[in-house]
């Protein structure tokens, strides 16, 4: 990145790289694509607006998912939760599953939700969760147990892993 | 029941992507918000540094997508009571609503009928939730209140001869509870409050589900050019079938509704009542659709 690139050419590289990730959180979280729109949106304005320095790619990506879970509280107090849920194509019948996981997602609460989503998505492993969200790793381990206990009640059958 | 895999799993994130729309859009927003502040100097300078502090090259996202073609918003699954600072608020949400417009009635197709709640606010010494007709029990992600809002194994057990977990929920529904939190309690929020028709349930699947529609009862045979342009719509989204779906014509219609009553007390002893109104009907389709409004008591 050449010191004389526009600002927009620097917000468009950060906004390529990260704009999937930061989404997937938001809408994993809140649940329908309305409020997670406004709030990667928020994600990337405080990312712009910030002081932070990042010494990695992966350094910036851990403030942005810790910034996109903030913003989900941030939200949580005002707002009723409303869960999109995806409805099946009749041409893709083996895609019918995805309806049910969708359902059984929604049950979880959303800080349940963000856990499954960086370590079973991102790939995270526990103790890099943890420290990126600030959170106890006992405490990880304990909800990410509790999820996965509950997502097989919600869809009846065990969590292969 | 579905086989849970890794695999399923990421998918069903795969599919949470923004499409290419939603990109431009959510670009195009971010980035007049950030002129809008007039903020480009500050940041120009700061951002450029960092940018500049390490190479990276562009990463391209490949999404694969999991074909949704009919998203949509789904009615609210929720009520949110608030109580505490300026006083109770409790408000819906349906599809229809805009946010921060307070509602009194929601309505949605639910092949189980059921409602959950959630109660917020601060100060909150006790939560009493009764029902009259059907049950209630909750979902506690604090591990404060009774084991069995905690522990699904509280309630179900492995059966070793078919390899399959069974639940008793005559074990965990009941039809009145109550939640008690001591002074260092803040995360009201984090317990979830669940109706469900378990009776009409019961009556439903006796004699091998036999009141449900695509078991004892065929789908119901649609009339197209008699239905409105949204149950068109339901019905080309593939939302328009009746399997699976209770079939109510002979199930009291008194027993068809329901009120959920909530006490909450504070603190200082003051005591707040309100109401939910539920009931389940079905609609032209043949589908069981709950509709629930606040009421209030005192």
């Amino acid at each position: 990145m050449k010191p004389n690139d526009s600002m927009e050419s620097v917000f468009s590289e950060l906004y390529e790289r990260h704009i999937d990730t930061v989404y997937r959180i938001c809408y994993a979280m809140m649940g329908n694509r309305q409020d997670a729109e406004d709030a990667a949106q928020s994600v990337f304005v405080k990312l712009m607006r910030s002081k932070m320095t990042f010494q990695s790619v992966e350094h910036e990506k851990a403030w942005l998912i810790a910034t996109a879970r903030n913003e989900h509280r941030r939200w949580w107090r005002k707002k009723v939760v409303k869960f999109e849920t995806g409805m099946p194509d009749e041409q893709h019948a083996d895609r019918l599953p995805q309806h049910e996981m969708m359902d059984g997602m929604r049950r979880l609460p959303p800080n349940h939700r963000l856990l499954l989503y960086l370590y079973y998505y991102e790939g995270y492993k526990l103790l890099e969760i943890a420290k990126m969200l600030k959170m106890n790793i006992n405490t990880v381990k304990t909800r990410m147990r509790d999820a996965r206990k509950r997502l097989k009640l919600e869809l009846g059958d065990d969590f292969i892993d | 029941m579905i086989l849970l895999t890794k695999e399923r799993l990421r998918a069903v994130f795969d599919g949470m992507a923004p499409d290419e729309e939603q990109k431009a859009r959510m670009k195009q927003h971010i980035w007049e918000r950030l002129n809008r502040r007039s903020m480009k100097g500050r940041v120009t300078g700061r951002r450029l540094r960092r940018a500049a502090g390490f190479a990276v090259g562009l990463v391209l996202a490949v999404v694969v997508m999991v074909n949704l073609p009919f998203e949509k918003a789904a009615p609210a699954y929720a009520i949110s009571v608030k109580a505490g600072e300026d006083g109770p608020v409790f408000k819906l949400a349906d599809r229809e609503g805009k946010r921060d417009e307070h509602v009194t009635t929601v309505s949605y197709v639910d092949s189980r009928p059921g409602l959950e709640f959630y109660i917020e606010g601060e100060n909150i010494a006790s939560i009493h939730i009764k029902a009259e007709n059907e049950y209630v029990y909750a979902v506690d992600w604090t591990k404060t209140q009774h084991e069995k809002y905690w522990n699904v194994e509280y309630y179900q057990h492995f059966d070793e001869e078919t390899q399959t977990s069974v639940a008793d929920f005559d074990l965990l529904y009941d039809k009145e509870m109550t939640m008690t939190f001591d002074e260092d309690f803040h995360d009201y929020d984090q317990i979830w409050y669940r109706w469900t028709a378990w009776n009409m349930y019961q009556w439903a699947a006796e004699d091998n589900f036999s009141r449900f529609y695509g078991f004892g009862y065929d789908p119901i045979d649609i009339d197209v050019d008699s239905l409105t342009e949204e149950e068109k719509r339901e019905l080309a989204a593939e939302n328009g079938s009746s399997i699976g779906h209770m079939n109510l014509e002979d199930y009291p219609d008194h027993l068809k509704e329901d009120t959920i009553t909530i006490t909450i007390t504070d603190r200082q002893g003051h005591v707040t009542t309100k109401a939910i109104q539920v009931r389940v009907d079905n609609n032209r389709l043949g589908q069981t659709v709950v509709t629930a409004r606040l009421k209030n008591v005192s």
